[in-house]
């Protein structure tokens, strides 16, 4: 008996559906439910000299459009690490050693958790603005 | 002569540095009489055993023809070190530490830029074993101390306290190992490499020899064009000195250039330590 979705339609309206929600907003970036974040940021301390100033305003700004600021509301208790490459976390909460394990190769390096469980892994932007973008498409507006 | 007053902030220089030292050893200051204890390098202490040259933390040193920009871009996106500084100023209350205090408040800067929370590290916890607390002591014995052994927090070991009767109660010896400075360097009195720092967003503290007091060094200001200073955070309450936007007191600045007395030295930068949360120790802070 030949089913009512054959497997191969089943693929074919799944990447339709996939199209369309790429084309009407998508921006190739998958969909997720905005909440409390948690950020950490890898770098090399001995390059701190040579972050950009956005990289450098993610990490120290205190104004009101600034991470920091962001994240008192839209960040889960204790929302921020910044830190050395070479760091050892053994003392730190466990959220922290999960995000700290799934750092890249490259600083600085930007992950994005919640509850523990890394959302995203991703070299730091340069500019402020796109990082703060990036935070928001998780922690929301 | 330059401007007094920045911003509503003192500015010390040699015209009126002297309301600072009182009578050498002691001054009336934030309500208290406030001993100036901080005691010249002892013969063969050896900073090498627990920092390292500024030259060698891979900082470029930042030409001053870029200060005057960089500083404007700090104080634009709130960037200074001051700007994130939201607690009060340590309290020295009548005892001897202020090698201690500078120390200890430089540290727990440190945790806050690092992210972490802001835990008050008791001064006092490292003072009482090097001096019983009751005495003066050199900056750079405090900040060995602190990389050797680590603070306990205010909260299990007061910030005044004196004596020794605190130093082998267990919640103490089992704070110490979360709170212990991993990174320091040693800036002696290179204005150039401390303003470097600070535009790198490093907490500094830095003893004044004629003021025979040491503080916690915070921001590189340009007080009129081509004319520079460092902000610092007192250790002598939160009602003395200029207040910052979160009311955090105790901030004064220092003009360069302006005479021995406003001359910084035994210049100390921090950059890591302990990444611990130490969130158990703020309920009772």
């Amino acid at each position: 008996m030949t089913p009512a979705f054959p497997a191969k339609q089943t693929i074919n309206l799944a990447l339709i559906a996939l199209l369309v929600w790429l084309h009407f907003g998508g921006g190739g970036v998958l969909p997720v439910a905005a909440g409390p974040i948690s950020v950490l940021v890898v770098e090399e301390t001995a390059d701190r000299d040579k972050l950009t100033a956005g990289q450098l305003d993610i990490i120290g700004s205190n104004a009101p459009d600034g991470a920091r600021a962001y994240l008192k509301t839209h960040g889960e208790p204790d929302p921020l690490r910044v830190v050395d490459k070479d760091d050892s976390l053994s003392q730190d909460d466990p959220k922290w050693q999960a995000a700290f394990a799934a750092k890249g190769a490259t600083v600085p390096w930007l992950v994005i958790g919640r509850g523990g469980k890394v959302m995203l892994s991703e070299a730091m932007p340069a500019d402020a603005a796109e990082t703060m973008q990036t935070l928001k498409r998780f922690g929301g507006q | 002569m330059g401007s007094q007053i920045y911003r509503g902030e003192t500015v010390y220089d040699h015209t009126n540095f002297g309301s600072l030292i009182g009578d050498g050893r002691t001054v009336h200051a934030g309500g208290e009489d406030r001993l100036l204890s901080r005691l010249p390098e002892p013969p063969g202490h050896d900073r090498r055993e627990y920092s390292r040259p500024f030259s060698e933390s891979g900082i470029k040193i930042i030409p001053r023809s870029e200060w005057s920009d960089r500083i404007k871009d700090q104080e634009k996106q709130k960037r200074r070190i001051s700007d994130i500084q939201f607690w009060p100023a340590l309290d020295q209350n009548g005892t001897p530490q202020c090698w201690s205090n500078g120390v200890a408040g430089a540290a727990a800067t440190c945790r806050v830029i690092m992210g972490l929370p802001y835990v008050q590290l008791s001064p006092a916890s490292v003072a009482c074993p090097i001096s019983n607390g009751t005495s003066g002591g050199f900056e750079g014995d405090a900040v060995r101390y602190g990389k050797d052994h680590g603070w306990a927090p205010s909260s299990i070991f007061p910030q005044h306290a004196t004596g020794r009767s605190l130093l082998n109660d267990p919640k103490v010896v089992d704070s110490r190992p979360k709170f212990m400075l991993l990174e320091v360097f040693d800036l002696g009195d290179d204005y150039d490499a401390l303003g470097t720092a600070l535009l790198e967003n490093l907490p500094c503290l830095a003893a004044f020899p004629d003021w025979s007091h040491v503080t916690e060094i915070c921001d590189l200001l340009e007080i009129e064009a081509g004319s520079y200073g460092c902000r610092g955070k007192n250790s002598w309450g939160n009602d003395w000195g200029g207040k910052n936007d979160a009311h955090s007191g105790g901030f004064y600045t220092f003009r360069e250039k302006s005479g021995p007395h406003c001359r910084p030295d035994g210049i100390f930068a921090l950059r890591q330590i302990t990444p611990h949360p130490g969130t158990e120790y703020l309920k009772a802070a």
